[in-house]
Formats: structure tokens, sequence, C-alpha cells
């Protein structure tokens, strides 16, 4: 077997419709390559929370370029979300107050938190043009 | 996304299916809110048909909850499926409301 299979390689403006035919794409992807059910979830997931901050919180809500690669690389499911949002730092994002009692507890961040919870490794470089890359990985074997 | 709902002895129980994503919750959200209103104390929310929870369904069952607890009673969730159970739990909606798996159980914490 190939050791890196390209799956999917899409580019659009970031808009509600185009992350809906993304995460269409990569639901039907793992799929093809007998992902179980955990394994989509994640990735799903992972790639609708992502692509959402891009373009709630990185775009401000604008149309910018948006770009999603997904491969099978060895045993491992990785995707790669690429922007020209202003560059951030995922691990300055402060983690959602998961404990807090009804009075208390601000509601939100629970985006990141998943993805960190759920995939099995989250990188992120910022590009040559001043955006974003994020590569997210979950491996489709257990430990 | 389907939505039902009924009220026995005070209690009411929703049942919905389908995907609690970002295209299906602000919809969700709206009719949550609308149902929220004409509770009068606790509610069970079946998600035995819900395959799928994201972060902004999460926001969305929290909310509810709240709009339920103003008003001194309670939203329980009943039956989560797997990796939608473990959404809840990443996210610690356990720690805010009940979650259960047994009908007997839901009704005894909604009326507890």
């Amino acid at each position: 077997m190939d050791p890196q299979l390209e799956l999917l390689d899409l580019h659009g403006p970031a808009t509600r419709k185009t992350i809906a035919a993304m995460i269409e794409a990569v639901i039907a992807a793992c799929v093809a390559v007998g992902a179980d059910h955990e394994v989509s979830y994640a990735v799903r997931l992972a790639v609708e929370e992502a692509s959402l901050n891009i373009l709630n919180h990185g775009y401000c809500g604008q149309p910018g370029p948006i770009a999603l690669r997904l491969l099978r690389d060895d045993e491992k499911i990785v995707v790669i979300l690429t922007d020209s949002a202003p560059s951030f730092t995922p691990d300055s994002l402060e983690q959602p107050d998961t404990t807090s009692d009804w009075q208390r507890r601000e509601i939100g961040g629970y985006g990141w938190h998943l993805i960190r919870s759920m995939m099995d490794g989250v990188q992120h470089k910022e590009t040559a043009d001043g955006g974003n890359e994020l590569t997210l990985t979950k491996n489709l074997l257990r430990a | 996304m389907e939505i039902t709902s009924l009220e026995k002895d005070g209690v009411t129980r929703i049942v919905i299916s389908g995907s609690l994503d970002f295209q299906s919750t602000p919809d969700l959200e709206s009719r949550f809110a609308s149902l929220a209103e004409t509770i009068k104390s606790s509610a069970i929310l079946d998600l035995s048909g819900i395959d799928y929870l994201s972060s902004i369904g999460v926001r969305a069952l929290v909310t509810t909850g709240k709009a339920i607890a103003s008003k001194g009673g309670k939203l329980v969730l009943l039956n989560p499926q797997d990796v939608v159970r473990t959404v809840l739990f990443t996210t610690g909606v356990n720690h805010v409301m009940p979650i259960v798996f047994d009908d007997d159980d839901a009704l005894r914490a909604a009326t507890a």
C-alpha cells in the first residue's frame, strides 16, 4: 500500500456552504478508507470545529480562502486546513469551563477543547503569507 | 432533524433524532427556546436517536438546560450514543445536568 494517499484536496471561500460540502466529502472519504465510527466522528468533528473557527474568528464571518487536504498516511488520517486569516496560536487559547455549575459557567470555547481531546495530533504553523496551517491527525488503529 | 414532545405527570419528554451540527442547530435552538417556555417543570431529552453532536449542539443543550433551570426545573439527558456521550463528558455537560441511561432513572432525576 502507498504509505501516503491523498483522499481530498478542496479549496474555496470559507462559507457555511463550502464547509458543509467539505464535511460531506470528509465523511465519505473516511467511509471509503474503512475508518470506524469513532474515527469518522472525530475527523468530522475536528473539520467542523476548525473550519467554523476559521470562518467566525479568523475571517470574522467574511468568506476568505480555505483549503482542506485529507490524507491517509500509514495508519493515520491527516487533515490539513489552510487559511489566510491572521496567524494565531492554538496553545494560547484558554481552556473552557467544563466543571462549574449553571450560575458560574461561561458557555463556549468547547470547539478547540473537543479537537484536542478527540484527535491524536494537533499541529499549527504560520504559513509564508502569515496565515495558518493546521494539521490534525487521527490514528486508524487503536493503541 | 426530528423533534417530538409529550407532557406526562408534569414532566415533558422530548425525543430528537439526527445530527446536532452547525447546520441543524440554529433551527433547533429556536425550537428548544420555544419549547423551554412551555415546559412547566422538568424535561427528559431522549438523545438515543442523535448520531452526532458538535460544540454548537453542546451550547444549545446547555442554554436550554439553563432556561429550564431558571424556572426551577431540570433538563435530564437520556441514553446518548457512545461518541455523543464522550462529547458530553468531555465538555463537562455532566456537571450541569444529569445524564442517565434508563427510563426509570430519567424520571427519578427529573422529579428529584
